[in-house]
């Protein structure tokens, strides 16, 4: 007896089919791990809005108050800057006609215009005082130059009429002022 | 059972690494990120929420102390020109200082304040004045620009008519605020 083996059995190779059941399990923890990563921010979100929404009334107020706070802050600064910047009229008034002798009989016209020109007109004024007075006004600190521009005679006692032409450095004038 | 890498095996493996490593990536990018990214940043506003309510205790009577902290800087820095309160102190003022007033005029249109953002805003006026002494005059000016709000006076002009008239003209500036919107 022998046997007659005509056709050989071939062997089926498994691998594909195990790459396959692995590439399913894993394509299934795949999808199973965006899922739980996608529902746990889901949640965040949820109690997070939740928690919004159960304060917002209290927000509301807590709110309102640092607008308050902040509002007043900021408008208590802005007035410290308005007033280091407000012009020092009052010094300046005082400083320049203190320096005119008997200034309520001297002074016939004064202007300070917004260029920090000043410009006196001064009557019944001797060339020694209109003299003296250029020299003291000189001395302030924050005059840059005194011009005479005229000088009259006013046909009465050496008595002249005298214009002067003052220009001031507002920056060092402030300077003076600051506490 | 036969495990054999052959061709066909090696090119479904590929395959099988290529899409999962696909899907890892796109998923991350196109699913989980925008997900993750708003989560983080509705969590970042609750804090920044949770901060303001610790810093600013949600109480309704300090709220009014707040308020009433902001009322008291209307005197100095309104939230509105408040020319009427302006006008009636000037007048005020005046009276006290023996000064006439003759004329009021604004100069244009409110302008922002330099150096100061464009919610400031500064009104310019010219006031027209006469009395018997020019001493009274710049008192007035004086008394103004001591006031708690910051009257700016940047230009004064006088001169004397006889020995009991002047007649003076200044400008002065006021400021205020508009961000209560």
């Amino acid at each position: 007896m022998f046997e007659v083996n005509f056709f050989e059995k071939k062997q089926k190779n498994f691998l594909p089919y195990l790459m396959a059941l692995i590439f399913f399990a894993l394509a299934l923890t795949l999808g199973a791990y965006f899922l739980l990563s996608s529902a746990r921010y889901q949640q965040l979100e949820n109690r997070n809005n939740a928690w919004l929404e159960e304060q917002n009334e209290n927000l509301a107020i807590s709110r309102e108050i640092q607008r308050y706070q902040e509002l007043t802050g900021e408008v208590q600064a802005t007035q410290v800057i308005l007033q280091e910047a407000q012009y020092p009229m009052t010094r300046v008034l005082d400083e320049l006609i203190s320096l005119v002798p008997n200034e309520q009989q001297t002074i016939s016209t004064f202007d300070l215009n917004e260029a920090n020109q000043v410009s006196f007109i001064l009557v019944d004024m001797t060339v020694q005082t209109i003299a003296n007075t250029m020299e003291d006004i000189k001395e302030i600190p924050y005059v840059t130059s005194v011009q005479m521009l005229r000088m009259e005679n006013q046909q009465s006692d050496n008595q002249y009429l005298v214009e002067f032409a003052i220009s001031l450095d507002e920056t060092a004038l402030k300077q003076e002022v600051l506490p | 059972m036969k495990l054999k890498w052959d061709k066909q095996t090696l090119l479904l493996t590929v395959s099988i690494v290529v899409i999962l490593f696909l899907a890892l990536f796109y998923g991350h990018v196109y699913f989980l990120a925008p997900k993750k990214e708003a989560s983080e940043q509705l969590a970042q506003m609750v804090e920044t929420q949770e901060t303001v309510m610790e810093t600013y205790p949600p109480d309704e009577s300090l709220l009014q102390q707040y308020k009433d902290g902001y009322e008291t800087t209307q005197a100095f820095l309104p939230g509105r020109e408040n020319i009427n309160e302006a006008i009636l102190l000037l007048e005020q003022t005046a009276k006290q200082e023996n000064v006439t007033l003759n004329r009021v005029s604004r100069i244009g249109e409110p302008q922002p304040a330099e150096g100061l953002g464009e919610s400031y805003l500064k009104s310019g006026y010219q006031v027209e004045v006469s009395s018997t002494s020019a001493e009274n005059i710049r008192n007035l000016i004086e008394s103004l620009t001591d006031q708690e709000r910051v009257w700016n006076v940047p230009t004064f002009h006088y001169e004397k008519y006889a020995d009991n008239l002047y007649e003076g003209i200044f400008t002065f500036e006021l400021f205020y605020h508009s961000m209560e919107n």
